[in-house]
């Protein structure tokens, strides 16, 4: 048995295959052939390096686990591939006669994506792959089972079937199928009587003519004879085994081939870089997915690890519209805005309804935007963020018609007025009304009604110094960011920050009579300069934008100047990472002459990205 | 965006922003284990336990976000389980009877773990939830001055002062499991305290509360934030309708 894991395992993984480990020493693996166990590290850059030796294993070898992060590649020089590796031990078994192996099997179990070509490695040899790597391929041939993992109990799962079979394959008697199989009939005199007994389509093994066997050869030596390869059939061997080739005597035939193969030519195994995600621009060309697609920011999440049409996951909601991937995309003037809304996998997991929304419009004067979180535990509040955006954007629409140019006061009079409009009339619905509740809306409290709502309100033409003005009113923790070259500003409060994270933010709507309390950023936007409101689904994620999440979204933005907006966008909302599942809202303005083309941030320019 | 609270909030005290790391919900279970706990009550606080482990199995949203650890008390307090996801534990932890009840040990205990627990998840990353506490008694305090140790665990200059949900059974005096509950950050901002009613014996009470702290938990996985659900425990009743 071969082990080969990676050195990044977690400590949960890793005790666990500690544990399978030790079920299979002699006292707990009543057997009638031991196992041999050696075990082969994969490092940070796919380097292999054989730190135990096959040997048997005894009661009192309980291994050592490596500590997490282990680098060999900076501590051991020896670099080796897995099946040379494999290949060696064999060899070094076999040669000190002291043990006839059987086919080997190897579990690999990795926790990073790896482009090392698993499929080819130890070809005819039992593998099972145990993959926490989310963005590999399943590999698929014969002999070779290639499990993604999302969880200990699986592990546990795979782990024990893996046993069963290891176990079952041990406490078959040794040397009565394989064994004799390649072990050739003698004469009292010492040579190898003609073979009558084979059946007609098995090939027998061959031994070199000129090979001197007795009752006395060691069947090890036997085997290491008859597996050198040969110019032509040495008629004098018979082989006592006349029926067909059992499972695991075609194995050990393979396995003997692929030893014989291995003495000629080593095998030329790829190696990689550790694929990391989302560090600077450079890393863009190398994205890595999800199973479903996603490209995995840092580590892949859990849900996203199961093909999405797999039984119990991705739910259709019992009331829609689902609002999986919803998008906006135009121009007003110079300025791109690119919009769009995904329901979060908890809530395809669960089945229910993306609960954000988004809403644009615009005059001669402005463009309005307006996005809403629902409250997950408000039984109505995919409703009310829809409601929310809808009716503030189409209000402000007509009210800033004739908006004059004292910009900030009048526009945050007008955002006040929209948004205590909408907060009271979300309070009731007519039966049947567009998207409403399935409820009456006396029937409903304020508990089950609950959303946050960012509006933000940006001037068309650039003033006297160049800029354009924004004023954004909000309830709740749904943020707006100004995107400078690679550095993010916050605009809005966050509102989840601090030691611990605080529970609760504001919703609309309010009690009625209760006033409505915006909370108001405004300030000025240079040309080169990307406006950016979402939700807290990529919110709280990219957090100060100095985060894994900033870092990677950053260099993304300009793509959005250039073909295939749709794709590169939805690229961008749908991102996998672990932890964040909610729904995610993302709109993103821009000026398409002038983004990218002066950086004043601390990162490097990306004019020419 | 989940937990709702219209148009109320708690004031957080912004130190400085937090990266945008993995949202963990710390959940501690601080389980009454003295000596007047033995037989159906433990035996239902240790189901309790497997059927918790047993639901957070079943859901990975939830396991992914939720982290439990569980600390039963006595004359001492001790850590059953270590602050963990609970998918990654091999075995489950189970309580014991022993000795009084020395609710001092308790608080002072879990103060202790919190200041481990919490700086553990955010050397990791993690973007770490104020803790929710799940603090389950039957019976009075052994006489000693434990509102010492709950004030340093729940006042407003302590960074990490976790919400503390109570539940009392049997022998449990209502007043201090009100007073043993704080107030959550919700409309209304009351406390939530429960206690079992009067002639509701001790282990089917335990069972129907671990029911609702699992179920809570669940949601509030779900919710990635703290959502106590509306639904009533059989055999016990909310302290503030008494």
């Amino acid at each position: 048995l071969f082990i080969a894991w990676d050195v990044t395992l977690e400590e949960d993984v890793r005790r666990e295959l500690q544990k399978f480990v030790q079920d299979c020493l002699p006292g707990r693996n009543p057997g009638k052939t031991p196992i041999y166990l050696s075990v082969i590290e994969v490092g940070p850059k796919n380097e292999v390096e054989i730190v135990r030796t096959l040997q048997t294993i005894e009661d009192s070898q309980y291994f050592e686990v490596p500590k997490l992060g282990t680098e060999i590649g900076t501590t051991r020089s020896e670099m080796v591939d897995i099946d040379e590796t494999i290949r060696k031990e064999m060899d070094r078994l076999n040669d000190q006669g002291k043990a006839q192996c059987l086919s080997p099997w190897l579990l690999v179990c990795l926790n990073r994506p790896s482009q090392t070509n698993w499929a080819t490695i130890g070809k005819d040899i039992e593998t099972v792959i145990l993959d926490y790597s989310i963005g590999a391929e399943l590999l698929n041939r014969d002999g070779l089972k290639h499990v993604m993992l999302s969880g200990v109990p699986i592990l546990e799962k795979e782990l024990k079937e893996l046993k069963a079979r290891i176990q079952n394959e041990s406490k078959r008697e040794p040397n009565t199928e394989s064994a004799t199989s390649l072990k050739p009939a003698t004469s009292s005199s010492g040579s190898v009587a003609p073979s009558n007994k084979v059946k007609p389509g098995f090939v027998p093994p061959v031994a070199r003519p000129n090979i001197v066997l007795s009752e006395n050869t060691p069947v090890e030596r036997v085997n290491r004879e008859v597996a050198q390869p040969l110019t032509e059939i040495e008629p004098r061997l018979e082989v006592l085994v006349s029926r067909e080739p059992s499972p695991l005597q075609t194995r050990t035939e393979n396995l003997n081939k692929w030893l014989r193969r291995g003495k000629k030519s080593k095998r030329n195994i790829p190696r990689t870089r550790p694929p990391i995600v989302g560090i600077d621009k450079s890393e863009i060309s190398k994205d890595i997915r999800s199973i479903n697609g996603p490209i995995i920011i840092e580590a892949a999440s859990r849900l996203n690890a199961v093909e999405w049409h797999t039984d119990g996951y991705t739910k259709l909601p019992e009331y829609g519209p689902a609002g999986d991937f919803i998008c906006e995309i135009g121009n007003i003037d110079a300025l791109r805005l690119v919009a769009g809304s995904i329901r979060g996998t908890k809530h395809k997991y669960y089945g229910d309804p993306n609960q954000d929304s988004f809403a644009i419009s615009h005059n001669d004067k402005y463009l309005i935007v307006a996005v809403s979180d629902g409250v997950s535990s408000a039984k109505h509040s995919a409703y009310v963020s829809k409601f929310l955006t809808h009716s503030v954007v189409n209000s402000l629409k007509l009210d800033l018609s004739n908006a004059t140019d004292n910009l900030n006061f009048s526009l945050k009079d007008q955002i006040q007025a929209a948004t205590e409009r909408a907060s009271r009339l979300v309070l009731n619905w007519r039966e049947g009304e567009l998207y409403s509740p399935y409820e009456k809306s006396e029937e409903v409290g304020l508990r089950d009604l609950a959303a946050t709502l960012t509006v933000l309100v940006i001037t068309r033409q650039y003033d006297e110094n160049g800029n354009r003005n924004v004023v954004v009113g909000f309830v709740g923790d749904s943020p707006c960011y100004v995107l400078d070259a690679l550095d993010w500003e916050i605009k809005t409060a966050e509102t989840k920050t601090g030691e611990v994270l605080e529970h609760g933010t504001k919703a609309l709507p309010v009690a009625s009579g209760d006033r409505v309390v915006l909370e108001w950023a405004e300030f000025a936007v240079k040309p080169q300069q990307v406006v950016l409101v979402m939700t807290d689904g990529i919110g709280t994620s990219l957090a100060s934008g100095r985060s894994a999440v900033g870092k990677w979204l950053a260099p993304r933005i300009p793509r959005l100047r250039g073909p295939n907006v749709e794709s590169v966008f939805s690229d961008m909302i749908l991102f996998d990472r672990q932890g964040e599942d909610d729904d995610r809202t993302l709109v993103v303005i821009f000026d398409v002459n002038e983004m990218g083309q002066e950086a004043h941030g601390n990162g490097d320019s990306i004019r020419d990205q | 965006m989940d937990f709702m609270s219209n148009q109320l909030t708690d004031s957080a005290d912004v130190t400085g922003p937090l990266d945008g790391g993995l949202q963990v919900l710390p959940f501690y279970i601080l389980c009454d284990e003295s000596g007047s706990m033995a037989g159906a009550s433990i035996d239902a606080v240790n189901d309790g336990i497997k059927q918790l482990f047993k639901a957070l199995y079943a859901d990975p949203v939830v396991d992914g976000k939720a982290r439990v650890s569980i600390i039963a008390f006595s004359d001492t307090a001790q850590v059953v389980l270590p602050l963990s996801q609970l998918s990654n534990v091999p075995t489950v932890p189970g309580c014991t009877v022993r000795g009084s009840t020395s609710y001092s040990a308790a608080f002072k205990k879990l103060r202790e773990q919190i200041d481990i627990d919490v700086p553990n998840l955010k050397a990791q990353g993690c973007s770490v939830m104020r803790p929710v506490v799940f603090f389950v008694s039957d019976g009075e305090p052994n006489p000693e001055p434990w509102e010492v140790e709950y004030r340093l665990l729940t006042d407003d200059a302590y960074k990490y002062r976790p919400h503390i949900i109570s539940f009392g059974v049997d022998g449990a005096n209502p007043d201090i499991i009100k007073q043993v509950a704080t107030h959550v950050n919700r409309a209304g901002g009351k406390p939530f305290a429960w206690m079992a009613e009067s002639g509701i014996s001790a282990g089917p009470a335990i069972t129907e509360i671990f029911k609702f702290i699992t179920g809570t938990i669940i949601s509030s996985g779900n919710a990635a934030e703290p959502v106590i659900i509306e639904a009533d425990i059989p055999g016990v009743m909310k302290l503030d309708s008494i």
